[in-house]
């Protein structure tokens, strides 16, 4: 027998019609129920995995207990602050637990959350969010993943969660990380960030294109729903919350003029708990790193004081 | 519902006087449903046309419209019309709303016949299991589900980004827009039927078959008996024989078409744009049976290649949610002065650049490079395969068609994250 003429045997294997339904059903419950299993196993296996567990790692940690400041946000945050060398301006303990920015503002809140019930002694946090946050999609996933149960179902439909827990995707996405584990981003323990990649603006390997620009940004309806939802929990447990931008490419800037006047005229008036201050952090092509809103890490420190000097003033001690 | 019921009932009964005339009792019943599915679906659009030509400020109704309002209006016309002409048997009310609301079907087809469904529900045989049923239907529903979430629904984002973000649109643009809502309409609308289709053989029943691979069409009429069946076939029995058909001489046979296929573009959507398709396609039918009785005939391919841009043309206006969006997606596809080609292009061709071609990223707006081989795909499916009713004939419970639905499932399952609603929810 060759192999096609096996191969078209072992496909055209009859089944009787109540077998074919029986067992198609069993196979779609059990992979169900391996995609619920493998969302609750927590593996990381994307770069967003990673970020997560190794921030909420050091707010489970013994030394969290210590820090009465802490960053959030996303990578432009990340980037851009040494919380070592803060520590050192401003004299206080800090911590930085930026994530990524698909994670949003709600993802900014979520690690709030997280640090604030480990530690009650926080009173400062800074909150850094590259520029372009404003018109990113509703951030669903961070909900469901730094939200507790209860949280989960006064916030999204009760179909988003059940087809979170079942995500048939999750058996997908760990068959992927097999073959691709070794592109995933590890973490620069020595920087206190994910590693960056070796194509740079400040190595002239990137550069900024012609209709690159932030000028058709508009704050969409659901940022600012999760904006509403972190001065709620700013305001409720008097904590005291400050909102920068994230650093940005000089050259990325210049051919955003409308963007800057949106800045100003708009986006200031969505705060009122929340201290938000209008300021832009621009670097030049050669203190940037792999995007366009991350300060190479050599130029960390710089970036660094530049914040303190913006802050120093409006921190609690 | 019940409404229906009952003046059916009373249209069918030949015994006994009546205190009115059959045919005001029916024209009351006709009315009645009109002015429900108008009041819902039409009242703004009218109020917003009264305001435009009065100046008038009436403020509109912003009503929600029923689900599936359009489809059990039709149905239901379908069977006071056919009581009054006595072709209706004394249904009892259970299976009349069965009929009515039967879920598969009611949100967006096939429109159903009671000829073709009350025999269905009455048959004891069809209340017991039946697993071969049940395996056929778990198949059709899978392929359905499959061309819905994973085609269809892939289509869409580039059809949305060039209908309703962009303000204007390249020629490569425009066509992969107006190309993606093609397909996109097809995938989604036919993948709901085979969905449809496939749930009620879980029940055991049996509904008609609404789409033909449409796109094989090679001239209009062709078309029309591929694309919504059911929908062809209700405006052929209730609005065009009624109106005369083709027995009242050629004009007459040509205005009743038109007319016809304007109330068909009406039914799709309260707006000008739904209307000046239906005319279109009405002027395409009327067209296409002048040429067909002056005895004329094109080549195959090209009868196909003029058929298919027509209707791909066609859909633009069906799609536009205003008038400014359809021209822009149509100027956008012939505006020859507007050829964007990839810049990494540009040191090759760079000849064409006299010739007014400009090199740039040509997808700023759709994205031309990704949505190319889903419709180059897209169209050896459509033109090339069978359509999933005649694949349904040929299923057999063997481990080859497990394993495909399985794929199928798994699939379209996982993309259901990232689903939209069905486009004919609407309708």
């Amino acid at each position: 027998m060759s192999f096609l003429n096996f191969c078209i045997s072992i496909f055209s294997f009859k089944i009787t019609p109540k077998y074919f339904v029986l067992n198609f059903l069993a196979t779609l419950i059990f992979l169900f129920l391996v995609a619920f299993i493998l969302k609750q196993l927590d593996f990381k296996i994307t770069n967003n995995d990673i970020i997560k567990s190794y921030q909420i790692e050091k707010i489970k940690s013994k030394k969290f207990q210590e820090i009465n400041t802490i960053f959030v946000g996303d990578s432009s945050g990340g980037n851009a602050i040494n919380n070592v060398y803060f520590n050192k301006l401003s004299d206080l303990k800090s911590e930085n637990l930026c994530l990524t920015g698909s994670w949003g503002l709600n993802g900014s809140l979520g690690i709030i959350k997280k640090a604030f019930e480990k530690n009650k002694n926080i009173k400062n946090i800074i909150i850094i969010q590259t520029l372009d946050i404003w018109e990113r999609e509703y951030s669903k996933e961070s909900i469901l993943e730094l939200f507790t149960l209860n949280e989960q179902f006064q916030l999204l439909d009760n179909i988003s969660i059940i087809s979170n827990l079942f995500n048939l995707k999750e058996i997908w996405w760990h068959l992927k990380y097999i073959t691709t584990k070794d592109k995933l981003q590890k973490i620069d323990l020595e920087n206190d960030y994910l590693l960056q990649r070796e194509e740079k603006y400040s190595n002239n390997k990137l550069y900024i294109k012609d209709h690159e620009n932030f000028n058709k940004i508009k704050i969409s309806q659901s940022k600012n729903k999760e904006l509403k939802m972190l001065e709620v929990y700013c305001k409720d447990n008097s904590l005291n919350c400050i909102f920068l931008n994230g650093p940005i490419h000089k050259n990325f800037l210049t051919r955003s003029i409308e963007f800057k006047k949106y800045i100003n005229s708009k986006i200031e008036k969505q705060f009122s708990h929340i201290k938000y201050y209008n300021d832009l952090f621009i670097y030049e092509q050669n203190k940037i790193g792999d995007s366009y809103d991350h300060v190479d890490i050599k130029y960390k420190n710089e970036s660094t004081l530049d914040y303190f000097k913006l802050l120093q003033n409006e921190l609690v001690y | 519902m019940l409404f229906n019921y009952v003046v059916g009932n009373s249209l069918n009964n030949n015994e006994g006087h009546h205190r009115f005339s059959k045919k005001s009792m029916l024209t009351f019943g006709i009315v009645s449903n009109i002015a429900l599915l108008g009041y819902f679906k039409y009242t703004d659009f009218m109020i917003y046309n009264f305001n435009l030509l009065t100046d008038a400020n009436i403020p509109t109704l912003d009503l929600a419209l029923s689900l599936a309002i359009s489809f059990f209006t039709f149905q239901q016309i379908s069977y006071l019309v056919d009581s009054y002409r006595q072709e209706t048997k004394e249904y009892d009310f259970l299976n009349y709303s069965l009929f009515v609301t039967f879920f598969p079907q009611l949100i967006a087809g096939p429109i159903v016949h009671h000829k073709e469904m009350m025999p269905q529900f009455a048959k004891i045989r069809n209340k017991v299991k039946n697993y071969i049923n049940i395996s056929m239907g778990l198949f059709i529903f899978s392929i359905g589900l499959f061309k819905k979430v994973v085609i269809a629904d892939t289509f869409a984002v580039w059809a949305t980004a060039g209908f309703d973000t962009a303000t204007t649109l390249n020629l490569f643009e425009a066509w992969a827009t107006s190309l993606s809502y093609t397909f996109q309409l097809y995938f989604d609308f036919s993948g709901y039927t085979d969905m449809a289709i496939g749930l009620a053989l879980l029940f055991n029943i049996k509904l008609p078959i609404n789409f033909n691979s449409p796109y094989k069409a090679t001239d209009i009429q062709d078309f029309w008996r591929r694309w919504h069946i059911t929908l062809s076939r209700f405006l052929k029995d209730y609005v065009y024989i009624p109106l005369g058909g083709n027995r009242k001489g050629e004009f007459r046979t040509y205005n009743n078409l038109l007319a016809t296929f304007i109330i068909g573009g009406i039914w799709h959507g309260a707006g000008w744009t739904f209307v000046f398709w239906g005319f279109l396609h009405g002027m395409a039918l009327v067209i296409h049976r002048a040429w067909s009785k002056l005895g004329f005939k094109l080549w195959t391919w090209l009868a196909w290649i003029i058929t298919f841009n027509f209707i791909n043309i066609a859909w633009v206006f069906f799609r536009a949610k205003e008038w400014d969006a359809a021209v822009k997606v149509i100027d956008g596809m012939f505006n020859f002065n507007n050829i964007v080609l990839s810049e990494k292009l540009a040191i090759k061709l760079s000849i064409l650049l006299q010739y007014g071609v400009s090199f740039d990223n040509i997808s700023v707006i759709v994205n031309v490079g990704k949505a190319l081989p889903w419709i180059v795909i897209s169209f050896v499916i459509v033109l090339y395969f069978k359509n999933s009713i005649e694949i349904q004939n040929k299923f057999k419970a063997n481990l080859f068609y497990f394993i495909g639905i399985l794929l199928l499932t798994i699939t379209a399952l996982g993309k259901l994250n990232e689903f939209s609603e069905f486009l004919y929810f609407n309708f």
